[in-house]
């Protein structure tokens, strides 16, 4: 480990590797957002009818 | 328990304790050891996330917090997905690229030494008492309801813990999670349909929801804005994203497991479905909670699910109150059953009208019994002034010993006892990997062999995993668990959450002004738990906002090097 000699005030640029199923991150990271979108209005749909 | 329950039980545990040793025996080097080698799959980089996350307290105490006061509790979950979503951008990569050990080693390159430091020992303080807090709580309640010696489950428990992960490091820690989080499943995933099928006969399971809805268990979503609630879509999404980045982003114990991923992909596709699934699962766990309402809805629950609270209030000079309230919550419970089968009644023959009756009736019989609950409660604390008088931990647990058959009972307490394990080996893990690179390495011994640094890192799991239990044997009474350990977390993540959010977005704040920025903020978020009542998930976002202004501040008034020279 060589941490101590690394500069750390600029790190490297991030060349991106390609994710599994989608082609870019971007995709991934929508998928998440509107999966807990749907997950709030699940709930919501779901505390409203058996309340 | 029976000797089948016995047998499930100990052969699971012997057998995670074996393979973690077996599978990962060897290990050459601190590299190999603190990072096993970055060679974990992005599978197992989201089941080790899940399981370190989700300890005993999870299981014990989560679906008792749905019995008591709903399925609220979800919303504190909804700020994770962002947070994985924010980290996967920026902290993945990050770390990544500079090959560090620790999130903490960041901070020094990025600052100075001492902020390095400040945010190791900040991690260290708070996951130590973490450490002792997900040993002792699966223990206190196994102690209470199956009449263990408390001292002997904080020895099995920390004791096999501390082995494996001395012995495999890292690659221990991921591949015991495997098989927790599958022993786990299997037996939250049981308790589930055991308790459908132990409702009573012409109860569906639309019935059960609506019973649960109807007396307000099934409030998933509470969009009213009260700053005050602890427990609302506002507080989860804002001071959940907080607490999520802090914890996911900073605690070791959690960056250490998305670190050992094989690449920047591998980690990224963890944390992302740690994002996906994190939510439904904490829903699922609730919803057992709910539905163990409902059961307790057709068989009368005990008036208080702590038995040895119970035998120190019946043995006082109080016992005769007691017991008249026993009868009170027999008699009031009995009349809520008939108004709810007059509710599910009406509600299959499409009577609004009638329904709408049955269920003012049965909640104003579930106040009635709130209120002899309260009266019992003020009965123990007069019996024994330092009486615990949350129950909230048992109710799961006392479901369990009390109606599931044997060997159900042995497969749901080894689910427990893998969640504690898998939580407190990556803790272990985590304080050792942080106080050998970032403390012994750092600032003791800077030159010592691969082989050195190993031993010390065996020497450091062991020597917290021996810190986690003598403080496990020491402290007994903690409240609500899973709040708890929330609530301390709760303390110093704002303030580690802002050292690291300056680090990596604001590149003209120096050290020093983030080191003084953060004593501050770390003291007005101790004074805002002493002397206010803001509900915990605040003090995240207080800690992190208050360091971030403050430290621009500093910067900002600081002289400037170079600046007397030319006056």
């Amino acid at each position: 480990m060589d941490v101590d000699s690394q500069n750390h005030e600029r790190p490297p640029e991030v060349t991106e590797e390609p994710p599994p199923l989608f082609k870019s991150w971007s995709t991934w990271y929508w998928v998440v957002f509107l999966n807990l979108i749907f997950l709030i209005i699940l709930f919501t749909i779901f505390t409203r009818v058996f309340s | 328990m029976s000797s089948l329950d016995w047998i499930v039980l100990s052969s699971f545990l012997l057998f995670v304790v074996a393979y973690g040793v077996w599978k990962t025996r060897g290990k050459k080097d601190i590299k190999d050891y603190l990072l096993a080698n970055r060679s974990t799959p992005w599978w197992a980089v989201t089941l080790s996330i899940m399981a370190t996350q989700a300890s005993a307290i999870t299981f014990l105490s989560t679906p008792g917090q749905a019995y008591v006061d709903g399925m609220r509790f979800v919303q504190f979950y909804l700020g994770l997905p962002i947070a994985m979503i924010v980290l996967s951008v920026t902290a993945v990569p990050l770390f990544h690229r500079l090959k560090v050990y620790t999130a903490y080693e960041y901070l020094e390159g990025r600052f100075d030494l001492k902020n390095r430091v400040l945010g190791s020992v900040l991690f260290l303080t708070q996951r130590g008492l973490a450490a002792g807090f997900t040993i002792l709580a699966p223990a206190l309640i196994l102690s209470v309801i199956l009449g263990w010696d408390i001292r002997l489950t904080v020895l099995i428990i920390g004791g096999l813990v501390t082995l494996y992960t001395a012995t495999g490091g890292t690659d221990a820690v991921n591949k015991t999670h495997l098989l927790q989080m599958i022993i786990i499943s299997l037996g939250m995933g049981t308790a589930l349909v055991m308790i459908f099928r132990l409702l009573p006969t012409g109860v569906s399971l639309f019935d059960a929801a609506t019973v649960a809805g109807k007396m307000g268990k099934l409030n998933a979503i509470t969009f009213d804005f009260d700053w005050r609630d602890r427990y609302s879509f506002w507080t989860g999404l804002i001071g959940g994203t907080f607490l999520a980045l802090s914890y996911f982003g900073t605690d070791q114990s959690q960056v250490q497991r998305y670190l050992a991923g094989r690449s920047i992909a591998e980690s990224r596709m963890g944390l992302l479905t740690n994002g996906l699934v994190k939510v439904p699962m904490q829903f699922f766990i609730l919803f057992i909670g709910a539905m163990i309402f409902v059961f307790y809805q057709f068989v009368t629950p005990p008036l208080f699910f702590n038995p040895v609270e119970t035998e120190a209030v019946k043995a006082s000079v109080h016992a005769a109150e007691y017991t008249r309230l026993e009868s009170e919550y027999e008699r009031i419970h009995q009349a809520k059953q008939v108004q709810l089968r007059e509710m599910l009644s009406a509600s299959d023959m499409g009577d609004q009208a009638r329904m709408q009756e049955a269920t003012l009736t049965a909640r104003e019989a579930q106040a009635d019994e709130l209120e002899v609950r309260e009266q019992a409660l003020a009965l123990m604390r007069q019996a024994d002034p330092s009486a615990d008088t949350n129950d909230t931990n048992y109710i799961f647990l006392s479901f369990v010993v009390t109606f599931l058959p044997a060997g159900l009972i042995g497969l749901v307490l080894a689910a427990i006892l893998s969640a504690s394990m898998s939580s407190t080996s990556a803790e272990l893990n985590a304080l050792a990997s942080t106080t050998v690179v970032d403390i012994y390495k750092r600032i003791f011994k800077k030159d010592g062999s691969k082989r050195h640094y190993l031993v010390m890192s065996k020497a450091a799991t062991v020597f917290w995993g021996c810190y986690a239990i003598m403080f496990a044997l020491f402290a007994n009474r903690l409240g609500s668990l899973i709040e708890a350990v929330n609530i301390l977390g709760s303390l110093f993540y704002g303030t580690i959450l802002g050292i690291f959010l300056l680090a990596f977005y604001v590149k003209r704040v120096g050290g020093t002004a983030t080191f003084l920025a953060a004593i501050i903020a770390e003291l007005l978020v101790i004074a805002c738990f002493v002397f206010t009542d803001i509900p915990y998930l605040w003090y995240n976002v207080i800690g992190c906002v208050v360091l971030v202004l403050l430290a621009l501040v500093i910067e900002s008034v600081k002289p400037r090097k170079g600046a007397a020279v030319q006056a």
